[in-house]
């Protein structure tokens, strides 16, 4: 039965490639939710991957940057370049905030940096400069595309007007993009001059950023440091875990839209091949046999439907960055398993009730012109 | 063991119950030897594809038996008649029921796939018997591409893959033109008298008794048996179908003599005028 399951799926080839196109649009909905989930996921916390902190140094109970606020005394600075093991400290001052350009109003993460930092900096720049004088702010490349910004352009930051001297990449999220400011200019918004963020720590090589995150939180009182991989793992969770819901939401609805249309192609082909199965279970053919043949073609169907949903999503991207610069998609090769996996379990599940349909078809139809 | 390939006692079927109950069989005894070909004629709606199914292990009685090479198959587990069924007996229908995806060859190779039976003796014998209806040539050929009376050829093939002692046929010519007809006819007679098997066939088609050994009669769900020519034919003169006027329940005398009607409701529409 599976070589006439194979044979009458393959000879029907428009209803073939329309279930399949069917099931590959509903799974390419899914596929690109995962993929901006994925991307962001990822885009969130590209500040805090890419700073060049081994160590991240912050204000007790504080664990991560996503809405949240440290501050730390400066002395705090001096303190913990003394610890062994420390090669450089340089320190930001950070809050989110709103950036105006123009008629526009963007929320931010706001990061002020010393003129001599080396480590919090933008990590790629499209173009300019990376380190803004007082007075100045380096914004995403993004921002500055979506607002119409040119190096030269001003940008609002409470009650301060800044000059753009710098187009940073990589830097943007649609949750947390990055403005660096002149540490100056941030403290005097914040009026905090002896304050300050987040130390970012620099290990000298051969010493372990684990080791040293320990070392600093025990013997500087009032700070708790973390590994960057800590960090950032913890950043990520608190992220995801506000945007969780809408995520799930809209890959629930991908997900239920996929099974939806898997059980229909299946039950529409099960209702066309009535007469077929009947004469099969007339000759001989065991129920089993049948229910396997039906699961095949339910398997080949979302196969096929996977294969076009990743192939299109793939070749969607490029164009996805182009027209929508601010969504960063990214297609990892697990997410797009275990979507498959997912996919593929959702389509036995699918072909179960056309598969009943199966199991009740009475053989005697075949003797019904 | 019985020396009948096929013997149904007492064979009834009920649909519904008490004022609304339909006897669409009732208490049928029929005996199918080896070499034999029985046809079983009737008018529509006289129980014949009920009996078919039933006799074909598809359809179980409300009461009776049906053994087939002695097996008792409603005695069977439900599970175990599929095999029953792919062994011991082949199917013949109007429609061909040829599964439309697979080539000739591949139909006829499908009863013995079934039983797992796979390898080159087995496509030996389907190049045989594609070759015994005298289409060799088409063995690679899709159902669709083929003529009506092809692929009823094709389906008596499929029928004879797994060698079973008997063929239920049901209306084999129904689709066919006179010629087609006749050489299925032709090839169904040549299975009973050189192949030994016994033949049962449900049919309209007054052809068909030309190479029947016992014709039986189904009217109201019950079955008479009369000699091939035991009959009287006349013309029902509302549907135009030949009734045995012998033994015709459904009549009316008029000054001209009876006028015979192959069912009540032919009778009643000729009242009606």
């Amino acid at each position: 039965m599976l070589n006439w399951a194979l044979r009458s799926l393959f000879a029907e080839r428009g209803a073939l490639v329309a279930s399949s196109a069917a099931v590959g649009l509903a799974l390419l909905l899914a596929v690109l939710v995962e993929g901006v989930f994925a991307g962001e996921a990822e885009q969130i916390v590209a500040y805090a991957e890419q700073a060049g902190a081994d160590v991240w140094v912050m204000q007790d109970g504080v664990a991560n940057m996503h809405m949240a606020s440290s501050f730390v005394h400066v002395d705090r600075i001096d303190e913990v370049r003394a610890v062994e093991g420390v090669s450089r400290v340089d320190d930001i001052l950070y809050v989110n905030g709103f950036l105006g350009a123009g008629e526009d109003e963007w929320f931010v993460y706001l990061v002020g940096l010393r003129p001599d930092a080396l480590l919090g900096r933008p990590w790629a720049m499209a173009a300019g400069r990376s380190t803004p004088d007082l007075g100045e702010a380096v914004v995403p490349d993004v921002i500055a595309r979506k607002s119409g910004l040119t190096l030269g352009s001003s940008v609002r930051v409470a009650d301060r007007t800044l000059r753009v001297v710098g187009l940073s990449r990589g830097t943007y999220s649609m949750a947390n993009p990055v403005v660096f400011t002149h540490r100056d200019d941030l403290a005097a918004v914040l009026d905090a001059p002896r304050s300050t963020s987040y130390l970012l720590v620099e290990a000298r090589p051969g010493h372990s950023a684990r080791d040293l995150a320990a070392a600093i939180a025990d013997r500087i009182e009032g700070v708790s440091a973390m590994t960057r991989a800590d960090f950032v793992e913890s950043d990520r969770a608190m992220a995801m875990h506000m945007g969780a819901d809408v995520i799930a939401l809209m890959s629930g609805v991908g997900t239920t839209v996929a099974a939806l249309l898997v059980a229909f192609t299946v039950y529409v082909g099960v209702l066309r091949r009535r007469r077929e199965l009947a004469v099969a279970l007339a000759l001989g053919a065991v129920p089993h046999r049948l229910l396997a043949a039906v699961f095949a073609q339910s398997l080949i169907v979302t196969g096929f439907g996977w294969a076009a949903a990743v192939a299109l999503a793939l070749l969607l991207r490029p164009a996805l960055s182009w027209a929508l610069p601010e969504v960063t998609v990214l297609f990892a090769l697990p997410t797009l398993l275990k979507l498959g996996g997912l996919a593929f379990s959702v389509a036995l599940l699918a072909a179960w009730i056309p598969v009943r349909r199966v199991v009740g078809i009475d053989p005697a139809d075949a003797f019904r012109a | 063991m019985s020396r009948y390939l096929l013997e149904a006692k007492d064979l009834s079927k009920t649909y519904g119950r008490g004022r609304t109950a339909v006897h669409a069989v009732a208490g049928v005894d029929l005996r199918l030897g080896p070499g034999e070909i029985v046809l079983v004629m009737g008018p529509s709606g006289s129980g014949k594809t009920t009996l078919l199914s039933m006799l074909g292990g598809l359809l179980g009685p409300t009461r009776g038996s049906v053994e087939v090479v002695g097996v008792d198959v409603y005695g069977l587990p439900p599970r175990d008649r599929p095999a029953l069924r792919a062994h011991s007996l082949g199917f013949v229908f109007q429609a061909f029921n040829l599964l439309g995806a697979l080539t000739a060859e591949q139909n006829v190779l499908l009863p013995g796939r079934l039983l797992g039976r796979v390898g080159a003796d087995q496509r030996a014998r389907a190049a045989a018997l594609l070759e015994q209806v005298g289409l060799s040539e088409r063995r690679d050929f899709l159902p669709g591409d083929l003529s009506g009376g092809e692929q009823q050829r094709v389906a008596v093939a499929r029928a004879l893959m797994n060698d079973p002692p008997v063929i239920l046929a049901d209306e084999p010519t129904g689709n066919l033109d006179s010629a087609r007809g006749q050489e299925i006819l032709m090839i169904l007679h040549d299975l009973a008298r050189d192949g030994g098997k016994g033949v049962l066939i449900v049919t309209h088609d007054p052809r068909a008794e030309e190479v029947a050994d016992r014709i039986l009669w189904l009217e109201d769900g019950q079955l008479r048996d009369r000699r091939a020519d035991d009959v009287q034919w006349a013309q029902d003169p509302v549907c135009g179908m030949r009734v045995d006027a012998q033994r015709a329940v459904a009549f009316v005398e008029g000054p001209q003599g009876r006028v015979v009607f192959c069912s009540h409701r032919c009778r009643e529409r000729y009242l009606e005028g």
